[in-house]
C-alpha cells in the first residue's frame, strides 16, 4: 500500500516536473524568440508617406523581419507632424512596451530636448534603441554663381553687410541646426529662412534664385541631385561628418577648419545626424536584445546592402547599446544643451 | 525619341503589361469605392511587392492603382453625398443633388468622361510643354503660391451657396480649424489643450464626413419609411448615361477650360488637385450664363471639377518624372518607389530612360481610357443603388463612414472629430450656410500660412510689385466684386 503510494507520489512529482519544466520553457519563450512568432510589428514613421524617414521606415520592413526569430511581420505606420515629435510621444506614451512597436527618431527631438520644451512628453534617454542606420553628414553648399563660394568669401561679403540665405524645414530640423552651428563655429553670419513644407521646395527656391543655398543630407544630395554637382550648379563649402566624404575628396570637414576652441562642439553636432530606430522603455531586455542583434544581422544582408546603396545613404552602423550610452551622456552634457540652446532661441 | 516611342510601345502591348495595367485598375477601383482609405495607402502597402518587379510591370501597376482612383472616388460623392477623398469633394455640390433628383447615372456618366478626357487633355498639355515647364515652376514662387491659395478661397467663399458673407465667414472658420495643432515653422502647440491627439491637427476625412455625409444620411433617414436617395425622381430610370455624355459634348469649351485649369495647377509644385478642383468649380460659376441651379444638380458643377482632378494629377506625374519634384505626398511615395526600381526622377527620366517615361504616359492614357470604361460600364448598376429605401443602405454607410473616419489617425479623436462636426455639420444644413468652404478653407490653410510666412521672409514687402502676385490679386478682387454685384441683382430681384 505504502509502495503505491510512494509510486503516486513519484509519478504525480514527474508529472508536476514536466508541467513545471514545459510551462517555465513556454514562458520563457514567450518573453523571448517564439514571442515573436505569428506576431505584427509596428513600425512607426514620423512622417507621412513619402520623403526619407518614411522610406527608411519600409526599407526596414522589407528586411527586418527575416532576421528575427520568428519572423514576425511588419507594418508601417505613418504618424506625421511636428517634425516626428508627435510619433515620439506616441510610442513613449501609448505604444505597447511588448516589442511590437518601433519607431523613427527624429533628429530635432534632441534639440527640443535641449530647449526643454514642454510638447515633449518623454525622456530622451530612456527609449530603448534598436540601432542607427546612417550616421549621415550634411554637405553645406551654394549656387556657384553667388558671391559665397568659400568660407573666406563668406567672411568677406559679411563685412559689407551681405549674408548667404539658407532654406531649411522646421526650426529643430539640421537644415537649420547645421547652418546656424557653422555660424557659430566658424564666426560667420548666415540668413537661415526656415519654415519650408518639405526639402523639395528648399531646392525648388535654390534654382529660383531666391535661396542661395542650404544644408542637405549627403546621401539625399547624391540620390536626388547629383547633375547639380555634375554641372557644377553647385559649390560644397563643407561636409559635416567626422571624416571627408570619398565622393568629394576635395570638400574639407568642418572639423578640420574650426577654430580649437569650438572643438567641442562638433561633437554635440555628431551626436545628432543619423537616421535611428528605437522602442518605448519597459520592454523586456531579452527581446531588446533579440531584436539589436536582429538589426545588426540585417546590415550584413546583400538585398538590405543593395536597397540603401539605391537610397543613397551610407551604412554605417551603430548598435542600440552604444546609442543608449551616447544619448545619456549627450542629454547630461550642458554644454552641449546649452550650445544647441544658444543657436535655437 | 523615335526609337524610345518604338521601344515604350513594344513594351506596354504585352499581355503580363497589359494584365498588371488593368489588375491596378481594378484593385484602384475597389479601394476608390471605399471612402478614406485611398491610392496612397495601398501604393504604401504595395510598395514592398513593386519593388521586386522590373521596373516598367512596376510603374505600369502604380500607374494603374494610381490613375483609376481620381475617377472612381466620385462613385460615393454622386451616390450618398460621400467624398471618396478630398479631390472628390466639388463633385459632391453637384454631383449628389443630381441623385437625389434621380439623375445619378447621368451624373457618373458625365463625370466619368469628363475625367477620362480631361485626363487626357491634361496628359497631352504636360507633353507638349514640358519644354516650357521648368521656366514656369521657377517664376511662380512663394508669393504666387500664396495668392493662389487665398484665390482658391475667396472664390471657394463667394460662388459656393449664394451667400458671400455667409460663405467668408464659413471660410474663415475652415482657416482657424485649419490652425489647430503644431505650428509648421515653430512647432508651437496651437489650441491643442495638451491633447496628444490635437497635436496634429483635426484630420481632414472625419470633418468632410462629418459636415457632408452624417447631415445628408440624417435627413434621408428621418423621411418615411421607405424613402429612397432619389427620392424625388420617378422609380423608372429617368436619365441615362448616354444624357451625361451628351452633356460632356454640349460643354465640351468648359471641359477644355476646366483641364487646363486642372493642368497648370498640377505643375505648380504644393498646391495640389483639392485647389485645382475648386478653382475649375469657381470658374464654371463665374463663366456659367445661368447661375441658379448650380449646387442644386447642374452638370457644369461636375464637369468641370472632375476634369480639373484627373487634369492636374497629368501635371503632378510630370514634375515627379521629369523635376524630382513630387507635388502631393502620392507623388512622394511614387518618387521613393522609383528610387527603389533604380530610376532616379530628374532630367535623365527625359534622356536616359526617355522609354520608361513613354511607357508612363502610355498607361496613363490607356489607365484613363480603362478607367473611364469599367466606370462606364456598371453605372446603371450602381446608379441602381439611389433606388434602394435608404433604410437598406443606412446600416451599410453607417458603419463605412465610421470606419472611414477612423481610418485617419486610428485613434477615439477620429470618431469624436466625427460626431462633433456632425453636429456642426447639420446646424448648417439646416440653417442655410454653404458648407465647402469650411473644407476648403481647412485644406488651404496651410498652404497659405507656410507660403505666407517664407513669402515674407524671402521678400519682405517687395513681393507685392511682382506681376503675376498682382495678376493674382485682381482676380481676387474680381471675384469678390463679381460676387458682391450678383448677390445684389438677386436681392433687387426678389
Amino acid at each position: 500500500m505504502e509502495s503505491k503510494n510512494f509510486r503516486h507520489a513519484v509519478f504525480s512529482m514527474i508529472v508536476l516536473a514536466i508541467t513545471l519544466i514545459f510551462s517555465l520553457r513556454y514562458a520563457g519563450a514567450q518573453s523571448g524568440e517564439s514571442f515573436f512568432k505569428g506576431q505584427t510589428i509596428t513600425i512607426i514613421a514620423g512622417s507621412s508617406p513619402g520623403g526619407g524617414t518614411d522610406s527608411l521606415a519600409r526599407l526596414l520592413s522589407r528586411h527586418f523581419s527575416k532576421h528575427i526569430p520568428g519572423n514576425p511581420k511588419l507594418v508601417v505606420s505613418n504618424v506625421a507632424g511636428a517634425a516626428g515629435l508627435i510619433a515620439a510621444n506616441n510610442l513613449y506614451n501609448r505604444a505597447p512596451k511588448d516589442g511590437t512597436a518601433i519607431g523613427t527618431m527624429a533628429t530635432g527631438l534632441t534639440f527640443r530636448t535641449a530647449l526643454r520644451d514642454p510638447a515633449l512628453k518623454f525622456q530622451l534617454e530612456k527609449f530603448s534603441y534598436l540601432g542607427q542606420i546612417a550616421s549621415e553628414g550634411n554637405f553645406v553648399y551654394v549656387r556657384s554663381e553667388t558671391p559665397f563660394g568659400s568660407i573666406e568669401a563668406i567672411k568677406k561679403a559679411n563685412k559689407e553687410g551681405k549674408k548667404p540665405k539658407f532654406g531649411a524645414q522646421a526650426k529643430e530640423h539640421n537644415s537649420n541646426v547645421v547652418p546656424m552651428a557653422m555660424e557659430a563655429i566658424l564666426g560667420i553670419d548666415v540668413d537661415v529662412v526656415y519654415g519650408y513644407p518639405g526639402t523639395a521646395e528648399i531646392l525648388l527656391d535654390i534654382e529660383r534664385g531666391a535661396l542661395d543655398g542650404r544644408a542637405h543630407a549627403r546621401g539625399s544630395l547624391f540620390a536626388t541631385r547629383s547633375n547639380w554637382l555634375e554641372k557644377n550648379f553647385i559649390k560644397v563649402l563643407v561636409v559635416t561628418s567626422p571624416q571627408r566624404d570619398s565622393r568629394l575628396p576635395n570638400v574639407p570637414t568642418l572639423e578640420e577648419i574650426a577654430p580649437a576652441d569650438k572643438k567641442p562642439l562638433l561633437e554635440a553636432m555628431y551626436s545628432v545626424q543619423g537616421r535611428t530606430f528605437a522602442m518605448p522603455p519597459g520592454v523586456p531586455p531579452e527581446r531588446v536584445k533579440i531584436l539589436r542583434d536582429a538589426f545588426a544581422a540585417m546590415f550584413k544582408d546583400k538585398d538590405f546592402q543593395q536597397d540603401v546603396d539605391k537610397l543613397g545613404w551610407n551604412d554605417e552602423l551603430i548598435r542600440g547599446e552604444e546609442l543608449n550610452k551616447k544619448v545619456d551622456e549627450l542629454v547630461h552634457n550642458e554644454l552641449a544643451m546649452g550650445f544647441f540652446r544658444k543657436i535655437l532661441q | 525619341m523615335l526609337d524610345a516611342v518604338v521601344t515604350a510601345t513594344g513594351e506596354i502591348f504585352t499581355f503580363s503589361r497589359m494584365a498588371w495595367l488593368f489588375g491596378g485598375v481594378l484593385l484602384g477601383s475597389v479601394i476608390g469605392f471605399v471612402p478614406g482609405i485611398g491610392g496612397r495607402t495601398t501604393l504604401a502597402i504595395l510598395l514592398p511587392f513593386i519593388v521586386k518587379m522590373d521596373p516598367a510591370s512596376a510603374l505600369v501597376l502604380i500607374v494603374g492603382i494610381h490613375a483609376i482612383g481620381n475617377t472612381a472616388d466620385t462613385i460615393p460623392a454622386i451616390l450618398f453625398g460621400i467624398p471618396g477623398s478630398t479631390s472628390a469633394t466639388a463633385t459632391v455640390m453637384d454631383g449628389f443633388p443630381m441623385a437625389k433628383k434621380g439623375e445619378a447615372e447621368r451624373a457618373m456618366g458625365a463625370s466619368f468622361l469628363s475625367s477620362g478626357i480631361g485626363g487626357l487633355i491634361g496628359a497631352f498639355t504636360v507633353l507638349a510643354t514640358i519644354p516650357m515647364i521648368r521656366p514656369l515652376i521657377l517664376t511662380f514662387g512663394n508669393p504666387e503660391f500664396f495668392m493662389t491659395a487665398i484665390l482658391a478661397i475667396v472664390m471657394i467663399a463667394l460662388l459656393t451657396g449664394g451667400a458671400p458673407v455667409k460663405g467668408l465667414i464659413v471660410g474663415g472658420l475652415g482657416l482657424l480649424i485649419g490652425m489647430i495643432g503644431d505650428a509648421p515653422q515653430t512647432g508651437v502647440q496651437r489650441w491643442t489643450f495638451d491633447q496628444l491627439y490635437l497635436s496634429d491637427g483635426i484630420p481632414l476625412i472625419p470633418i468632410a464626413l462629418g459636415v457632408f455625409a452624417i447631415p445628408e444620411l440624417i435627413d434621408m433617414t428621418l423621411g418615411a419609411t421607405g424613402t429612397r436617395i432619389a427620392a424625388a425622381a420617378p422609380i423608372t430610370i429617368s436619365s441615362t448615361k448616354w444624357r451625361g455624355v451628351k452633356d460632356v459634348a454640349a460643354n465640351w469649351w468648359l471641359l477644355v477650360r476646366s483641364s487646363f485649369i486642372g493642368s497648370w495647377i498640377g505643375i505648380l509644385p504644393g498646391i495640389g488637385s483639392s485647389s485645382a478642383i475648386w478653382l475649375a468649380y469657381g470658374h464654371a460659376v463665374q463663366s456659367g450664363k445661368d447661375k441658379e441651379n448650380f449646387g442644386k444638380g447642374d452638370v457644369r458643377g461636375v464637369i468641370a471639377p472632375e476634369a480639373a482632378n484627373n487634369a492636374s494629377d497629368a501635371g503632378d506625374w510630370c514634375l515627379t518624372l521629369a523635376f524630382g519634384i513630387p507635388g502631393s505626398a502620392t507623388m512622394s511615395l511614387i518618387m521613393a518607389a522609383m528610387l527603389l526600381l533604380g530610376l532616379t526622377p530628374g532630367p535623365k527620366m527625359l534622356t536616359d530612360h526617355l522609354h520608361l517615361t513613354l511607357v508612363i504616359v502610355w498607361s496613363l492614357v490607356l489607365a484613363n481610357l480603362m478607367a473611364t470604361g469599367l466606370c462606364f460600364a456598371f453605372t446603371r448598376q450602381l446608379a441602381g443603388i439611389t433606388k434602394l429605401p435608404v433604410h437598406y443602405l443606412f446600416p451599410v454607410l453607417i458603419v463605412l463612414i465610421f470606419l472611414a473616419a477612423y481610418q485617419s489617425t486610428a485613434d477615439w479623436g477620429d470618431l469624436v472629430a466625427l460626431l462633433g462636426f456632425s453636429v456642426i455639420g447639420v446646424c448648417m444644413k439646416r440653417s442655410g450656410w454653404p458648407r465647402p468652404p469650411l473644407i476648403v478653407g481647412m485644406v488651404l490653410q496651410r498652404l497659405a500660412e507656410t507660403y505666407f510666412f517664407l513669402t515674407t521672409k524671402l521678400y519682405g514687402f517687395s513681393w507685392l510689385t511682382r506681376p503675376i502676385v498682382i495678376i493674382l490679386f485682381g482676380l481676387t478682387v474680381w471675384t469678390i466684386v463679381h460676387a458682391v454685384r450678383r448677390h445684389s441683382k438677386a436681392k433687387a430681384r426678389a
